[in-house]
């Protein structure tokens, strides 16, 4: 079993370009994409993933917004500083980049991670459960490697991800999270256990 | 090998707050869609949607309501009303897995509270598993539970992974299904951002256009759904609906805002569940598509048909359910999985509403303005979602 987890402060740059074949998509990451793709370089280190490897992925509440909110919402306020339907139309919407709906929709990290390797197989996104995640891989298809991953960004805006490539067999043999867990914080606990 | 039963269900839906009241409104061909009713859209550039309807009557809250999770409430506390094997299964053999859509963002409370002014936004938003882990605490669910957000296809992955855990444990029951609304003045205008809703100039019943000639795009819908599926050996005194018994699973990996233009993964999935039924192409009696009335969507699903089908994807009778409930995004593929019930039930295929001028680029046999009726034991249930996943599930006429 192959384990990484890296995490990147709100300031700390994410290095993605080095690692990406269609730079072209760099423009629709958020962080937290982009640290993935980091991620996902540094645990492969050049092996190429078969296509129809399956992978997982769990998204982490959200509690740092890098979609311009802040943006939105000064645009849509009337005169009296209350939202306002008409400047919503004629102001917030059109501050709003088209781009910005691919930084926030969850399946899009498993989704650009799939174009970027070629990944043709079985798969899912999750919410944040460490036990989902891993209720997905263990009742997949047997086919070796699984492709495991998980994301969160922090209220200070500091990213976090991890990512595992491990058989059925291995990942039965792991104890099994409480209903709690989030996910990202079990790539965590697997990383620190491997670096031990 | 296990078989896995639908014993039960519950639902919200533009049809109706109600399995029996969605029946109907398939039956009587109900349109779902309209105008936005629930918030004020005087100045939007659009304003197509379904939203539901409890007999007829819109289902209205304010804008701090998370629609979608209402929604799943009342399917699930429906469901439960009818499923004395739920009842009867102890905690630690209760299991929830649902797909959901995007967290509900109350932009309107945001922006009128002082936090705006901090940027305190989180207490606005709900994350969507807010809800399943009431649920789950609400019906005593101590088996395990799980929140999909693979967009279009959350709901059908939700079932296919119910599906593949009832083939490998017994003695446990499932909660399954989905739940969304987009149905909020942030996210249908982000939604409209991305450029795929219905341009149609006429009548707002008639918006959405899965398969027709002059289909212009999606109208959103929301709702929630919910399956109650246990083993066949299990079940004591439900009353079967359906059985599932294959589910396929792909990505296309192609492009990030359109699905692969042959269909080739999509066919993938509808493959690996036909073959996973034990079944060849030749014994699906019919196909519920995805079908969401956008132009490419349609071209790239009749190319995937033609790779599971062969010459036969051209009769093979086809259906989709958006042109009357809209596409639920994280619902759409479980609510579908009603209609798929409804027609293993009434042993028809439904009409396609608005589908009046045949696309030459699209060679399907789209039923048109009456059902169709024959024996159907078969049915294949195609989704695929923004960002290239596909799901396919095959569903059979339950027989002792």
């Amino acid at each position: 079993m192959k384990v990484r987890h890296e995490a990147y402060s709100l300031t700390e740059e994410i290095p993605v370009l080095a690692y990406l074949k269609k730079r072209k998509l760099v423009k629709y990451f958020s962080r937290e994409i982009s640290a993935a793709m980091v991620c996902l370089a540094h645990l492969l280190a050049g092996e190429t993933l078969p296509g129809k490897t399956p992978f997982y992925f769990a998204r982490s509440h959200k509690e740092y917004e890098d979609f311009d909110l802040q943006t939105l919402a000064k645009a849509c306020r009337d005169e009296v500083g209350k939202f306002s339907q008409q400047q919503f139309i004629n102001r917030g919407i059109a501050s709003m980049s088209p781009l910005i709906q691919f930084k926030i929709l969850y399946n899009m990290p498993l989704s650009f991670i799939a174009l970027e390797y070629q990944l043709t197989g079985d798969n899912a996104v999750l919410y944040s459960s460490a036990a989902g995640l891993l209720l997905q891989a263990l009742h997949g298809p047997a086919d070796p490697p699984l492709l495991l991953g998980a994301g969160r960004m922090y209220g200070d805006g500091h990213v976090e991800v991890g990512f595992a490539l491990a058989s059925k067999v291995e990942l039965a043999q792991l104890p099994f999270p409480a209903a709690d867990v989030d996910a990202i914080d079990m790539f965590r606990a697997w990383a620190q256990r491997k670096n031990q | 090998m296990s078989r896995i039963l639908v014993t039960a269900a519950g639902v919200n839906s533009p049809l109706g707050c109600s399995v029996a009241e969605f029946m109907n409104g398939m039956q009587q061909q109900v349109y779902g869609i309209d105008h936005i009713k629930n918030f004020d859209t005087q100045f939007f550039p659009a304003d197509f949607a379904a939203e539901v309807h409890e007999n007829g009557r819109l289902v209205k809250t304010d804008s701090a309501t998370d629609r979608k999770a209402l929604f799943i409430n009342q399917a699930v506390r429906e469901l439960i009303g009818k499923s004395p094997d739920f009842l009867s299964l102890p905690a630690n053999k209760r299991m929830l897995h649902l797909g959901a859509g995007m967290d509900h963002f109350d932009l309107v409370g945001y922006l009128n509270s002082a936090d705006a002014q901090a940027g305190l936004w989180q207490k606005y938003c709900q994350p969507s598993d807010l809800i399943v882990t009431e649920l789950a605490k609400l019906h005593h669910i101590e088996g395990g539970s799980s929140v999909n957000v693979s967009a279009c296809v959350a709901s059908s992955q939700a079932m296919g992974l119910s599906f593949r855990i009832l083939k490998q444990m017994s003695g446990i029951g499932i909660i399954t299904g989905g739940f969304d609304s987009m149905l909020s003045p942030l996210h249908y205008m982000g939604f409209y951002k991305l450029g795929a809703f219905s341009q149609y100039q006429g009548e707002a019943r008639h918006a959405c256009r899965p398969f027709d000639k002059n289909r212009s795009g999606l109208v959103l819908g929301e709702g929630g759904v919910a399956f109650f599926m246990q083993r066949a050996e299990d079940r004591q005194q439900d009353q079967p609906m359906m059985e599932i018994c294959g589910y396929g699973c792909s990505m296309d990996a192609f492009n990030i805002t359109d699905p692969h233009p042959q269909g080739t993964y999509l066919a993938q999935a509808g493959l690996q569940a036909i073959r996973e039924a034990g079944l060849a192409p030749d014994d699906i009696d019919c196909v519920h598509t995805h079908g969401t009335g956008t132009s490419k969507n349609e071209i790239a699903e009749a190319k995937a048909m033609e790779l599971i089908f062969s010459k036969r994807y051209r009769e093979i009778p086809v259906f989709s359910l958006k042109a009357q409930i809209g596409h639920l995004i994280g619902a759409c593929g479980a609510m579908e999985m009603l209609g798929v019930w409804y027609s293993l039930d009434r042993q028809l295929v439904p009409a396609t509403l608005n589908f009046q001028d045949a696309d030459p680029e699209i060679p399907l046999r789209v039923v048109k303005n009456e059902p169709l009726p024959f024996p159907i034991n078969h049915i294949l249930k195609l989704n695929s979602g923004f960002g290239g996943q596909n799901t396919a599930l095959v569903a059979k006429k339950y027989h002792e």
